[in-house]
């Protein structure tokens, strides 16, 4: 163990070198009011966010790169939750669970309190998120030692039957995006045969689709169509809502430790399974929560802080926990990690088993990044909360086109081809139309990403074998992962069955 | 629908479609080249939609042609795929009829049958809603439209000249802004635009066809 910590210190003072310098904070603190900012704007999130700075990091040093990206992940959900309380409008879906005791909180005129105890509580459950990804690193190493290239692809193929299960109603429509992300990913130049697929004579094409360009706009430019087609602003309530006492919230969150610890196990775990991501995190922690506290002196619902500070401490804290899969085996936890792995990628850095041993550094760059923007994030919540909550109020014919022409600059400036634009729409009407068909994205640019690594363990792993199907079936990691896999997809059957298990026998419980 | 007759429609569509599945299967056998057996495939994908309309509710029928979008796309796909020989073609063949597979759950899943309600049982499904519904196509295509004249726009004049443009003209003639409102918001993006990617970055920024042809024919 002290071997394992001894090994740790040298990567990690490297990466804390970093922080000394002052653009790299400035980068630090520029990415994390960029996540603040895209946070607090319901419709716009943590991947846009992070679809958007990826070509700005281009020239940049990786460690400059991480940091810019590395702190608007960790500070989107805490820019979210003050759209949640101040206007009962989540500025992402995580933030959701906060609305139930924040907005009454807000309306009993201790908005001030609400915020204080959110920021508070996202900063904490943020810095155990990440202490606990620090603590599972020298273990995840021992365990991507057992794995080979057919683990590697049972492991995505998991990956991606558990973030298609976790799109709730939507499996089939999930599974099917899953399918078209692959179809992306074979286009170009293919590893294993030297011959290239589905280009059409496009020569644009022979490098495959690239990624950026198609994240943008899969992401950024797609949510602006959305966004202009619905019309209007993204907020119509008007603020009267005074700020004050948000000491009282700060002091809450110490007073309700053991909340805030319970919520930021949860969402550091949930974190950790893919494609589960924030939003169960959150409202998990909040029942959780509820359940823990059967006789509350306030309601839950009607402006109980705890109810602020169990979801808030679960939304940050699983930020830590879903790069536990993204760095040690390439496999994103969510939308946003993927986008994140895309950037990585970008800067010559391929996520999986061998970062965790040849670029460590790189992993405490981000690891220290996480820890110090949840902190600053919080402050300037802290500092700033109401004029924050105004940006809310920008109307979607304002932000569309402006935030659509940014997009298309940075998919252009990324390699100076008129290509990506025409690339970056192509996707973004692809992204609208699974919006609007509700085809979960997601599962989409998981395939997308994790398409190459697929199709290559899976050759590799009939070359081991001489092209026997048993290897998949005749390793234990291997049996145990197509066990994993079978079991998820037997999720939604089983919830169905229970479900109508239990409407069957409600009415017969109540004659 | 389940219980209830089947339509006139459904019947003919349903003949039709088994028709060219024989079909299909019979150029299969003799080994004929993927491009004949495209026809009876795209014909028994029109009688599959033509059969399946009457069994989905009317608000679902903007889902069930995206849905037969889709299934056409992973065909096409297909076809191209049995193109490559050997090892180039296996991966993308296991994901290709694993799409077609999942493709027909899903217009199944559209139907009001028993079968749409086993598969929302087996895959959990909620199929009471159809997606979209708030939506009005006008808005849609007015949409496309703009972010199709917004690539040419930089295609002929260039990022500098072409975002602002597009962004005062989608506020001022489609948000119905002032046109004082629109200047900022164009100056705004000009001014974003330049200082961080070409000032701050040092990127150079594409300039468009026509900028480019009179910088050549005024100044050489």
């Amino acid at each position: 163990m002290l071997d394992a910590i001894g090994a740790m210190m040298q990567p990690l003072g490297t990466a804390a070198l970093h922080f000394l310098q002052f653009q790299s904070m400035l980068y630090l603190v520029a990415g994390t009011c960029i996540g603040l900012l895209f946070g607090a704007i319901p419709g716009l999130g943590g991947t846009t966010a992070l679809a958007l700075l990826i070509p700005l990091t281009y020239g940049m040093d990786k460690a400059d790169a991480i940091m810019l990206m590395g702190g608007s992940m960790a500070a989107t959900s805490t820019g979210g939750s003050v759209s949640a309380i101040l206007l009962n409008t989540p500025g992402i879906a995580p933030n959701a669970a906060t609305t139930f005791d924040g907005f009454p909180l807000a309306t009993q005129g201790r908005a001030g309190e609400a915020i204080g105890a959110a920021a508070t509580a996202s900063a904490l459950g943020g810095l155990l998120g990440v202490f606990t990804l620090l603590v599972v690193i020298p273990i995840a190493k021992q365990i991507v030692l057992l794995f080979s290239p057919p683990e590697f692809f049972l492991l995505a193929l998991f990956g991606l039957c558990a973030i298609a299960v976790s799109t709730g109603t939507r499996l089939l429509q999930g599974l099917i995006a899953a399918i078209f992300g692959f179809i992306c990913g074979f286009v170009g130049f293919d590893y294993v045969s030297g011959i290239v697929r589905y280009t059409y004579e496009v020569e644009a094409l022979w490098d495959g689709i690239k990624l950026v360009p198609a994240l943008i706009g899969l992401f950024a430019i797609s949510q602006m169509i959305d966004l202009a087609v619905k019309g209007g602003s993204i907020s119509k309530d008007v603020l009267q809502v005074k700020i004050q006492r948000v000491s009282d919230g700060i002091k809450a969150v110490f007073r309700n430790w053991s909340t805030m610890l319970v919520g930021s196990g949860i969402g550091t775990f949930i974190g950790a399974v893919p494609g589960v991501g924030g939003t169960v995190a959150a409202f998990l922690s909040y029942s959780t929560q509820v359940q823990r506290d059967p006789h509350p002196d306030i309601a839950y619902g009607k402006g109980n802080i705890r109810g602020v500070i169990a979801p808030e401490s679960a939304n940050n804290a699983k930020d830590g926990g879903s790069l536990i899969p993204t760095l040690a085996f390439g496999i994103p936890g969510s939308a946003e990690t993927a986008v994140f792995l895309g950037a990585m990628v970008l800067h010559g850095i391929e996520p999986g088993p061998r970062l965790l041993f040849e670029h460590e550094d790189v992993v405490f760059t981000l690891v220290l990044s996480l820890t110090i923007a949840c902190v600053i994030a919080s402050l300037i919540v802290l500092a700033l909360a109401k004029p924050m909550a105004y940006l809310t109020l920008v109307d979607a014919h304002i932000l569309a086109p402006t935030v659509t022409v940014i997009a298309l600059v940075g998919a252009y400036a990324l390699q100076g081809e008129f290509g990506d634009v025409i690339v970056a729409m192509a996707f973004a009407v692809i992204g609208y139309l699974m919006i609007r068909f509700d085809y979960p994205r997601i599962t989409f640019t998981i395939a997308l990403v994790l398409g190459e690594i697929t199709e290559r363990s899976f050759f590799q792993a009939m070359g081991i074998s001489d092209d026997s199907w048993m290897i998949f079936i005749t390793r234990t990691v291997s049996l145990i992962l197509i066990t994993m896999c079978i079991a998820t997809l037997l999720v939604p059957s089983l919830r169905a069955f229970l479900n109508r298990k239990h409407g069957d026998a409600a009415p017969g419980g109540a004659s | 629908m389940s219980g209830a007759a089947l339509t006139h429609q459904t019947k003919i569509g349903a003949a039709i479609f088994a028709l060219s599945l024989g079909t299909f299967a019979f150029l299969y056998i003799q080994s004929l080249h993927q491009t004949v057996m495209a026809i009876p495939a795209t014909i028994g994908w029109a009688a599959a939609l033509y059969a399946l309309r009457p069994m989905v509710a009317a608000e679902k029928h903007d889902s069930l042609y995206f849905a037969f979008g889709v299934m056409a796309f992973l065909i096409f796909f297909l076809h191209e795929t049995y193109e490559f020989q050997g090892k180039l073609r296996i991966f993308p063949l296991i994901v290709g009829w694993a799409g077609v597979t999942l493709s027909a759950l899903d217009i199944l899943s559209l139907t009001e049958t028993r079968i749409a309600h086993a598969l929302t049982i087996v895959f959990g499904s909620s199929l009471s809603e159809a997606p979209g519904k708030d939506r009005r196509v006008g808005r849609e295509i007015a949409c496309f439209a703009a972010m199709a004249m917004c690539v040419v726009l930089i295609w002929l004049l260039g990022f500098l000249v072409a975002g602002p443009l597009f962004v005062f003209l989608w506020m001022w003639l489609w948000g119905k802004k002032t046109l004082r409102n629109s200047l900022y918001g164009a100056g705004f993006t000009l001014a974003f635009i330049w200082l961080l990617f070409e000032g701050l970055l040092k990127y150079e920024l594409y300039r468009g066809v026509v900028v480019l042809w009179l910088m050549d024919k005024f100044f050489g």
